[in-house]
């Protein structure tokens, strides 16, 4: 049971951003159009970079980005950088990790070999 | 001079004796339009808090206010009330005689940090329920104005719990004066002959406050903006791992998350309700004010309702943080109107339909709240067999609304 002001804050909403649904209800022969009402994006404006992550299309030769997406991308970039660095620190720490395990390990096997093999301690 | 001119009167009033601030002035007025409205002002020492709270209140109730001292408090537990000694003496009736902080309409507390638990669990049961008790004895209190004012960096007496806190709709934080505004304080405290608060007159009698209350209350937001209070909230709120109730905290709560350069990473104990409440309040207050209520006015607002409410992961400087957060915030709330994601939901609340469907998992797949309502709907195609299970975002995402046995809680 969806609340009355819920449902009116959608349609307003879609009355701002609108999308135009055509066709079938299946997955065939079906068109979802993006229209925009009050600012139709001008060719070169930030829907080609939009479209082209969002949709998969191509993008222009020239891509030109409106300040609130190039904020948004900068952003996730700024995000994902954190995300690279914090991710190579715990690599660098695991790999630390690895090798003074990989030495531990060799020495106790060279100390159970010299227990096992009393001439290997000899040569040792 | 109707209601509204003389609450700008009052905020006009106010300016004329206190420098700067004035967002905060402004904010502080729209807060007392509604009933039972609390402010609490967090500033350092000297900077002026109780002089704010004492020429609102006497601007609204006049001298019918009331002071706690926290300081004083301390010794004290007779905020609330105390007995009658003689009727116990002669009747043998416990009678309680209310005090006067109870009965003013004008409350103040001054340096709310020193209060001792008895008097603020008292005040908090005020805050809550609108009465009070003492030897047994209950008393409703009325509408009323209460202003409390603390500096943090005190060494307090007694740390208050959260929820005391979360009572005040919003939080106001003072700054020092800058050197051109110190010499306008001087010609200020000259004019008025070193005396702020007694030459504060009384701009608008409690009968009219209570008046302008009703009429706010009366006001009809617009969708839109009650939509956008409630994102903002849900946005401080959630978490595909269901913070509220995990022992496990961000940021340990966050490895590996899909969702950890989110906003929701940064918050480790969540809004109340109360944040809505309060942030429609002033909406509304706003829109009978000033006949319009933005975005960005409840961007501006938030940075008053919040602050005192949540705690951040990293908090190096509250207001700061939280400037930062709120601009992360406008950014994100573009960006759902730019993959147009509401549109889609509203489609998909129609009818199911697998192409719109299929966007709005993308779309899931960038904002939590979102992925939150159509993993709700989800379910619900998967009771009425358009959707199969393995098929579902839930499903392939391995987040799940909270459930035992299929039912939801």
């Amino acid at each position: 049971m969806e609340s009355d002001k819920y449902r009116r804050f959608l349609e307003k909403q879609a009355e701002k951003n609108p999308v135009k649904i055509e066709g079938s209800t299946d997955n065939k022969g079906f068109k979802i159009t993006w229209n925009n009402v009050r600012d139709e994006p001008k060719r070169g404006s930030s829907s080609d970079i939009l479209d082209s992550l969002y949709l998969g299309k191509n993008m222009e030769e020239t891509v030109i980005i409106e300040r609130k997406v190039a904020g948004l991308l900068k952003d996730r970039l700024r995000g994902l950088e954190d995300e690279n660095l914090r991710l190579r620190k715990r690599l660098t720490t695991l790999k630390i990790l690895l090798i003074a395990l990989g030495t531990s390990l060799l020495f106790v096997f060279i100390l159970l070999f010299s227990l096992l093999i009393p001439q290997f301690r000899i040569i040792l | 001079m109707d209601i509204r001119s003389k609450i700008l009167q009052l905020e006009k009033e106010i300016n004329l004796r206190f420098v700067g601030n004035e967002e905060a002035i402004r904010m502080m007025i729209l807060n007392q339009l509604h009933p039972r409205s609390t402010t609490l002002i967090r500033a350092g020492r000297g900077v002026g808090k109780s002089t704010l709270m004492l020429l609102l209140l006497k601007g609204i109730c006049g001298d019918d206010l009331v002071v706690v001292s926290g300081a004083s408090e301390v010794k004290r537990g007779e905020v609330v009330g105390r007995l009658h000694i003689p009727s116990l003496e002669k009747e043998g009736i416990e009678k309680v005689l209310w005090a006067a902080f109870i009965q003013s309409k004008g409350k103040a507390l001054d340096e709310v940090n020193r209060l001792n638990p008895y008097t603020t669990a008292n005040i908090h049961h005020l805050m809550q329920f609108g009465e009070v008790w003492a030897y047994g004895k209950r008393a409703r209190v009325g509408d009323y104005v209460l202003i409390a004012n603390e500096n943090p960096m005190d060494a307090t007496s007694f740390i208050h719990p959260p929820p005391f806190y979360d009572r005040f709709d919003i939080c106001l934080f003072l700054r020092s004066l800058t050197l051109s505004e110190k010499f306008q304080l001087q010609e200020i405290l000259e004019k008025y002959d070193w005396n702020l608060i007694s030459s504060m007159p009384q701009v608008v009698s409690f009968d009219e406050l209570e008046e302008a209350r009703k009429e706010v209350a009366t006001i009809e937001l617009d969708p839109s903006v009650v939509g956008n209070i409630n994102l903002l909230v849900r946005d401080f709120q959630a978490c595909i791992r269901d913070k509220e109730e995990s022992e496990i905290k961000p940021p340990a709560l966050c490895e590996g998350c899909h969702f950890i350069r989110d906003i929701c990473g940064t918050i480790r104990e969540p809004l109340s309700e109360r944040a809505t409440v309060a942030l429609t309040h002033l909406a509304k207050a706003a829109q009978w004010l000033n006949g319009k209520c933005e975005f960005e006015d409840i961007l501006r607002m938030a940075l008053l309702v919040f602050p005192h409410r949540l705690t951040l992961v990293r908090t190096r400087n509250i207001i700061n943080d939280m400037v930062e957060i709120l601009e992360r915030e406008r950014v994100k709330m573009a960006d759902r109107n730019v993959r147009k994601q509401w549109s889609l939901l509203n489609e998909l609340l129609k009818d199911f339909n697998r192409a719109a469907y299929g966007l709005a998992r993308e779309a899931a797949i960038e904002d939590v709240v979102f992925a939150e309502e159509l993993i709700r709907l989800e379910d619900q195609w998967i009771n009425e067999g358009r959707l199969r299970r393995d098929d579902t975002l839930s499903t392939q995402m391995g987040w799940r609304r909270p459930s035992y046995q299929g039912v939801p809680f």
